[in-house]
């Protein structure tokens, strides 16, 4: 038995190395299989996470990995650590997808679900830069379909 | 060196090549205006949605086409009446959305056979994109359908090329129908509005028994039996009698040729359904009966029985038989 704490390098699709405490990266469960099946030689990649992504990602694994840290304090870390720009939380969500921690990814999906709720269509749109590719005579139609929607 | 290939799986490569065009994008600078939530994985949109009360998510719908179903995948319901004044419209919110999800499965799932059961016509449902290119469905049976429109049967017909038999009792819709599959066998037609058949010629099992679409089979007459001529097996009320009786040269076609406008009738098994004897004509059944020459089984069903009036039928049928 070694207690010796073993090291992984992450490499990101820009070319940046992470050095990470084993212990933490396999919270990503795509990290974890691939050390479980003995897939790591020295270096892993991570072919779609940047590194401003990867920074991000790995300031929330250790704060998530403190020993003692209080539930208030966490839940603190957490509003405040997704309360960035839509481009950021983009990228979030999808490197919290592909390294497959659920903890991560469902919290960052409940905050995209936050900013939509509670807000009429053309907000939600507004918010998101979402086009309406719908002609007027489609959206009426299909307005009128579904009519106790905007009751 | 790796033991085991990792298989990401499709959906993963999908985010990867996605995730590198939105890097790109991200370098030239266009970020801002960019609509990145649509260009997440369908998977992922509808965990966000799965999130939110199922009546937000539903209002998603109208944002664009790329969100026009993804709410109907969601997982996870959640109905509050407080946003409902009325029970009147948060009951059909529900069905609506539980009947919708239910029958998106079902398609997935491949169904062979649909039977669509609706106590009332006040809350019936639409079926979802996906049902009308079903290419596994055999039996579709709708009672108190609403919701089908003359371009919805051309695309349910078009898009089920499996469909052998079809019955429905429907209220409101569609006006006008033609079926050109040849797969098609059964049909079984209730229809509580006019209604015109513009080509059933296919079918072998017909049951059109609805009165109240009479006018417009006698407006046809003649062409009308062209196209069930085929059937073996025909349902039909007073209307087919009608029809009969009302054809020119009727009378004479036990002595002459003219009877020919009649067309030959491949029925065998004949069902006359609610004979109302009231209202028949019957000086039209020997016409019927003629028309229908390989008829070896009849069944009919009165809803009036009065004696003198069945004694009548039966001396006609005797005659025939």
């Amino acid at each position: 038995m070694s207690s010796s704490t073993k090291f992984l390098t992450l490499k990101t699709n820009d070319k940046e190395e992470f050095v990470l405490d084993e212990a933490i990266a396999i919270r990503s469960q795509t990290i974890k299989n691939m050390v479980e099946d003995d897939c790591v030689s020295n270096v892993i990649p991570l072919p779609n996470v940047d590194s401003k992504t990867m920074i991000k990602v790995i300031e929330y694994w250790k704060k998530h990995s403190e020993e003692g840290i209080s539930k208030d304090k966490l839940m603190d870390f957490d509003k405040a650590f997704v309360k960035v720009d839509q481009s950021i939380l983009y990228a979030l969500i999808l490197a919290a997808n592909f390294l497959n921690d659920a903890e991560m990814l469902d919290m960052i999906c409940q905050e995209v679900a936050n900013r939509i709720k509670g807000k009429t269509p053309e907000e939600i749109r507004k918010e998101f830069n979402i086009e309406n590719d719908f002609t007027p005579e489609e959206e009426e139609e299909i307005r009128n379909e579904n009519v106790w929607a905007f009751e | 060196m790796c033991k085991r290939k990792i298989n990401l799986g499709k959906s993963r490569f999908k985010t990867i090549l996605e995730s590198c065009s939105l890097l790109e994008k991200r370098e030239v600078g266009v970020m801002e205006t960019l609509d990145r939530v649509s260009k997440l994985p369908d998977s992922l949109l509808v965990q966000i949605l799965s999130l939110l009360p199922t009546q937000e998510a539903f209002t998603t719908f109208i944002l664009s086409k790329t969100w026009r179903y993804v709410w109907s995948y969601v997982d996870n319901f959640n109905f509050s009446h407080k946003n409902y004044l009325k029970t009147k419209e948060f009951v059909p919110f529900v069905d609506y959305v539980l009947v919708s999800r239910w029958l998106s499965i079902a398609v997935e799932k491949n169904v062979e056979d649909f039977v669509y059961r609706s106590s009332s016509n006040s809350n019936g449902c639409t079926l979802p994109e996906s049902f009308y290119y079903c290419s596994s469905l055999v039996t579709l049976h709708l009672t108190f359908y609403c919701g089908f429109t003359d371009e919805d049967i051309v695309k349910l017909l078009s898009g089920c090329p499996a469909l052998e038999t079809m019955e429905v009792d429907i209220v409101g819709g569609f006006s006008r129908l033609k079926i050109s599959s040849l797969k098609m066998k059964r049909q079984n037609l209730r229809v509580h509005h006019k209604c015109r058949l513009v080509d059933v010629s296919s079918l072998v099992n017909v049951n059109d028994e609805e009165d109240s679409c009479m006018d417009s089979h006698q407006v046809f007459g003649t062409d009308y039996l062209h196209k069930l001529s085929c059937a073996s097996e025909l349902t039909t009320g007073t209307w087919l009698i009608e029809v009969c009786s009302n054809i020119k040269g009727m009378k004479n076609i036990s002595c002459n040729s003219k009877g020919a406008q009649i067309p030959e009738m491949k029925c065998k098994y004949l069902m006359l359904e609610e004979l109302d004897l009231d209202k028949l004509n019957l000086f039209g059944v020997p016409g019927l009966l003629r028309a229908l020459a390989h008829v070896e089984t009849l069944n009919i069903n009165f809803t009036t029985v009065e004696v003198t009036s069945t004694l009548l039928l039966a001396s006609v049928l005797f005659m025939k038989f």
